[in-house]
């Protein structure tokens, strides 16, 4: 027997032990990490120090072999091997090993065999065909050896119906049960039951050897699919310490890279031979970009992208380009980013992912009429290539100054934003048509809408404004009744003076625009304002499709054109940014967008989402609590009113004008004395409500009296 | 349904079920399905891997026709033919991390399993025969899969309902949170005769409450003119009512209702009496509970045989051309099978 060998069934040995120490506890909850300690700790360093001669010849003397050899699982069924007598030595396995030139199970089977019958002597070339007599069993073998298992039971059955003293071969009898075992295995981990998987293997320690890399990958990655990486790491270990098939190792380490934290797969390089991990590197280096594309955060090491670049050029598959592309897009270079997409593209062409990058770069680049003719035949690939569609075709319609788009691409546009009920879309449909002086059909794309999201702020306001440009004042003024107390820009439609008018000689019909003040001024530019929002605030891609990172910056510039609805949806989206300095502006600026458009309790619960300066936290707080005491005492809820004036209190002084709300409230609860004490205060200052209020309370006491 | 009523029912069903639950020597049941019979029946359904193939149903097995395969070899006592079942049942089926028995494996999907959910009828079956089957041949390693099986059982579909014990339907879903504070179990999980098995593979769970519970809920269970029970039953705080979500009717499931009753020692009387009076004004059919009319006549000679099993409990022997069994189709064979094993091992004179 070689000096390998023995190594290896040492080790075989070892792994067992940590192993079955684990089968010997309860089933253990994932997440439930008891298994890290004790004997991994014995068990792993001697599966790793296989050129430690001296100490593992002493471990592997024969007479211990039979424990450790894989043909012994525990819990056969077979009988005791020393019933047999020394005569009739089965030698039939170690014919169907020399036949499957597996010169490791032979000799592990030559091992086991003199350790059950000390006089037994192998042939003295086990590889040659052996002159064997029983063809049945030879049949038996034969069909174990093409994976016909349930064939070679039923053979095994019908010869003991035949003959009821033969007995199989015990290495028969354990190789099907560990085959049984194996094949249980795998289908636990093809069905992703990780506890079961571990469980198995606890009890089959005879399969986890190199015969059966495949199952101690699965070991690997039920461990770390249950927050046990330190186990998928020693699992992993044994395979790099221990076996040495070329294609097997370098999986092996390409799976570590794959599963297990940068710093547990980086320990595992040691066992490198030669450079014979390179491409496990090239992994670590896409695992590495690749993560740091995923967001807008951060940049790659220069080294990295550099050989991903070169890798990506030489690439035959589009896995490297595209995930370039991904990351310079993500970076704002969408120049790049259309560069990586397009050679992604020449592997892939059917990569929908690869033509939704090519889509966005477009996007970003604003070349939105080339992105709607390249994303049109990608639109019902997938709901992220439709998203990237109607980005460019937001994108298109809202271009300053309108494009000139033909009618077959119209009708293409319309069907596709039909079929996909999409706001953002249709609402860009109807300033386009707004803007072609195609009033009627430009409101019945805000009525689509509203129909699609009654919730919908903006096809609401535009609704509003087209049925005010038609002149239906009664038609305009459901909308702004409805939409009053949730928006101001749209409430203040319903002013005088606020009227939208269809002004100058050409197509260009400009929607009012409302300064923070209320006052409407004359838009600057040329086009319809709130068809030009998205684009004017730096993207077209519909709000839900922003990164945070991108969104923020989206909702300060919606704030600026008093689109407070929107800019609270774009706010909502960056709140959810890994970096809490984003977070904190972002529910800072969602707090500021629901207070303009009057929903108070969204503000009040934005405004405590993230941390906030103090300065800042004074100047939501006194706002929404300013709102709500307003809105407390316009639903007559007066109680409430006081309660929500006496928080404000906390953070800055009543001005006068609450103060005399305060007393009104006081009045309207029949708290005379309290009404009037606050009223007096007020009245000092020569306040004509609180001058009233005084009259009422007198007015009030009088007649109850 | 109100509450009270249900405890009225409860004793009721406990005076009037007299379904052995445990102390009670379990039949032996082996031998009561012929050789001949088992190997005309493993002949269709039963493929040399151990796989028992749900023919109609495209083809896929499940733990429920792997449970249906190994109680029939047992019973058959085709001990062979039994291993090579419970090799592909633990190979292919027995993968779950709870121990239970993942419910659907198709051949022609990669991988086989495609639906990892255990179904709880398949658990209880498979423990059942295999208690059986490690008992009175004395298999090791069959009592000690019986054993981790039922305690898998008892530890992940026993719940409580009303404060009774029930069987959920399966380790996922089903539960209050996903049906509005509703409970749906299935009666037709309730296969009596393995309970005194359970008992004493798993003797730390109250099967003893399971089954007087099922024999209650069945009993309270009667919907409609016809006074049967759904296939699916919601249990709430109220009572009992058909499960929403699934059609009101008395059907595949429901259907094994009467044979589990009889096969567990269930006698002619007010627990059968509505299914006795379905089999004699309708005969074998799905039955929509709203009309109490069938909406489905079933023909197959194994559905046939389930009344001539309820008629024979009250003394009518079993129609000659029924007591040959030639196989049709998967279900209706097997329920046939286990039908004529009833009536072997506890009605002989009906034949």
């Amino acid at each position: 027997m070689s000096v390998k060998t023995l190594v290896q069934l040492v080790v075989v040995a070892g792994v067992a032990t940590w192993i079955v120490t684990e089968g010997l506890m309860p089933p253990t909850p994932p997440g439930v990490d008891d298994l890290t300690t004790g004997a991994i700790g014995t068990a792993i360093p001697s599966a790793r120090r296989t050129d430690a001669g001296p100490l593992v010849i002493t471990q592997a003397m024969p007479d211990e072999l039979p424990r450790n050899t894989q043909l012994n699982s525990p819990g056969t069924a077979s009988p005791p091997p020393t019933d047999r007598r020394s005569g009739d030595v089965d030698e039939s396995a170690l014919r169907y090993f020399a036949r499957q030139g597996d010169a490791r199970r032979l000799e592990a089977e030559i091992a086991r065999l003199r350790a059950i019958y000390p006089g037994w002597q192998p042939p003295a070339d086990p590889l040659a065909p052996v002159d064997y007599a029983d063809h049945e069993l030879d049949r038996m073998w034969q069909l174990f050896s093409e994976g016909r298992y349930a064939e070679v039971r039923a053979a095994i059955a019908d010869r003991r119906k035949k003959e009821p003293q033969w007995q199989p071969p015990d290495a028969l009898v354990q190789l099907l049960d560990q085959t049984d075992t194996r094949i249980r295995l795998t289908n636990a981990s093809d069905a992703k039951q990780w506890g079961a998987v571990v469980d198995i293997a606890a009890k089959t320690p005879s399969l986890l050897t190199c015969d059966y890399v495949d199952v101690l990958w699965r070991v690997a990655e039920a461990f770390a699919n249950t927050d046990r990486p330190n186990r998928a790491e020693d699992a992993y270990a044994y395979i790099l310490a221990n076996c040495d098939n070329p294609q097997e190792r370098l999986a092996t380490i390409r799976k570590a890279v794959a599963l297990l934290p940068e710093k547990d797969s980086d320990t595992l390089f040691t066992f490198e031979r030669g450079d014979e991990f390179a491409a496990a590197r090239d992994d670590q280096i896409r695992r590495r970009v690749g993560k740091i594309a995923e967001t807008e955060e951060g940049l790659a090491d220069p080294a990295d992208l550099t050989r991903l670049e070169d890798l990506a050029r030489a690439a035959a598959d589009s896995g490297d380009p595209a995930l370039l592309g991904w990351y310079y897009y993500r970076r704002d270079k969408p120049g790049v980013a259309l560069d990586w997409f397009t050679d992604a593209r020449e592997r892939a062409p059917e990569s929908a992912k690869a033509a939704e990058g090519y889509a966005l770069s477009l996007n970003q680049l604003d070349r939105f009429a080339e992105a709607e003719t390249f994303g049109y035949d990608w639109a019902d690939a997938t709901e992220d290539n439709l998203a990237a569609y109607l980005g460019s075709v937001v994108g298109l319609l809202s271009m300053d100054p309108p494009p000139r788009v033909s009618e077959s691409t119209l009708e293409r546009i319309v069907s596709v934003v039909v079929k996909a009920r999409d706001p953002a879309a249709g609402e860009q449909l109807g300033w386009y048509a707004y803007n072609l002086k195609q009033i009627k059909t430009a409101t019945r794309w805000f009525e689509t809408v509203l129909r699609w999201d009654p919730e919908d702020e903006s096809a609401a306001y535009g609704l509003a404004v087209t049925r005010l440009a038609l002149k239906d004042r009664t038609g305009a003024n459901v909308v702004i009744r409805e939409w009053a107390d949730r928006s101001e820009r749209i409430a203040k439609l319903g002013k005088p003076g606020s009227r939208t008018e269809l002004r100058g000689p050409n197509y260009t019909i400009d929607a009012p625009v409302y300064d923070e003040g209320g006052i409407v001024r004359t838009p600057v530019r040329r086009t319809a304002a709130p068809a030009a929002a998205p684009a004017r605030c730096g993207g077209s891609a519909p709000v839900n499709t922003l990164t945070p990172t991108q969104a923020l910056p989206r909702g300060w510039c919606l704030m600026d054109l008093n689109r407070p609805v929107e800019a609270a949806a774009a706010f909502e989206i960056a709140m959810r940014s890994p970096n809490a300095k984003v977070r904190s502006d972002a529910a800072y600026g969602a707090s500021l967008a629901n207070l303009r458009s009057g929903v108070t309790d969204k503000a009040a619960v934005a405004a405590a989402s993230a941390p906030q300066s103090s300065k800042r936290q004074t100047e939501l707080m006194t706002s929404v609590l300013t709102q709500q005491a307003l809105a407390l005492y316009a639903e007559g809820r007066y109680a409430e009113t006081i309660l929500a004036l006496d928080a404000r209190n906390q953070y800055a002084q009543e001005q006068n004008d609450l103060l005399v709300l305060r007393g009104w409230a006081y009045l309207k609860m029949r708290r005379y004395a309290d009404a009037r004490r606050i009223f007096q205060a007020a009245a000092g200052t020569g306040s004509p409500d609180a001058i009233r209020g005084l009259a009422e309370v007198q007015a009030a006491q009088s007649g109850l009296r | 349904m109100s509450a009270s009523l249900l405890r009225r029912l409860a004793v009721v069903a406990a005076c009037y079920t007299a379904l052995p639950v445990a102390a009670q020597p379990a039949p032996t049941m082996e031998g009561t399905v012929s050789g001949a019979e088992w190997t005309a029946y493993a002949d269709h359904f039963v493929g040399e891997d151990g796989r028992v193939v749900d023919d109609v149903n495209g083809g896929i097995s499940h733990s429920e026709s792997q449970g249906y395969g190994l109680l029939l070899a047992y019973s058959a006592g085709d001990r062979d033919g039994f291993d090579r079942i419970w090799t592909f049942t633990r190979n292919e089926l027995l993968i779950r991390s709870d121990r239970l028995a993942a419910w659907k494996w198709d051949a022609s999907a990669k991988p086989h399993v495609v639906d990892v959910n255990n179904a709880s009828d398949g658990d209880v079956l498979i423990a059942y025969a295999l208690g059986l089957a490690g008992e009175s041949w004395r298999n090791q390693r069959y009592s000690e899969a019986a054993r981790g099986l039922a305690s898998a059982i008892g530890e992940n579909l026993l719940t409580d309902a009303n404060n009774r014990i029930v069987l959920r339907p399966g380790a996922e879903g089903f539960g209050r949170a996903d049906n509005n504070g509703m409970l749906v179990v299935n009666p037709s999980y309730w296969i009596f005769e393995a309970f005194p098995m359970l008992e004493k593979l798993a003797p730390d769970h109250p099967w003893q409450q399971l089954a007087a519970s099922g024999a209650e809920l069945i009993n309270a269970a009667r919907f409609g003119p016809a006074r049967l029970p759904t296939d699916w039953v919601a249990i709430s705080a109220e009572g009992l009512t058909p499960a929403p979500d699934f059609p009101a009717v008395y059907g595949y499931n429901a259907i094994r209702i009467p044979l589990y009753l009889l096969r567990a020692g269930a006698k002619s009387g007010p627990l059968l009496e509505n299914f006795e009076h379905a089999a004699a004004s309708i005969g074998p059919a799905i039955i929509d509970i709203a009309t109490g009319q069938p909406v489905e006549t079933l023909t197959d000679p194994g559905y046939r045989m389930l009344d001539a099993a309820l008629a024979c409990a009250a003394g009518t022997p079993v129609p000659e051309d029924l007591r040959r069994f030639e196989p049709t189709t998967y279900y209706p064979s097997t329920l046939h099978l286990l039908a004529l094993s009833y009536v072997r091992e506890r009605q002989p004179q009906c034949l």
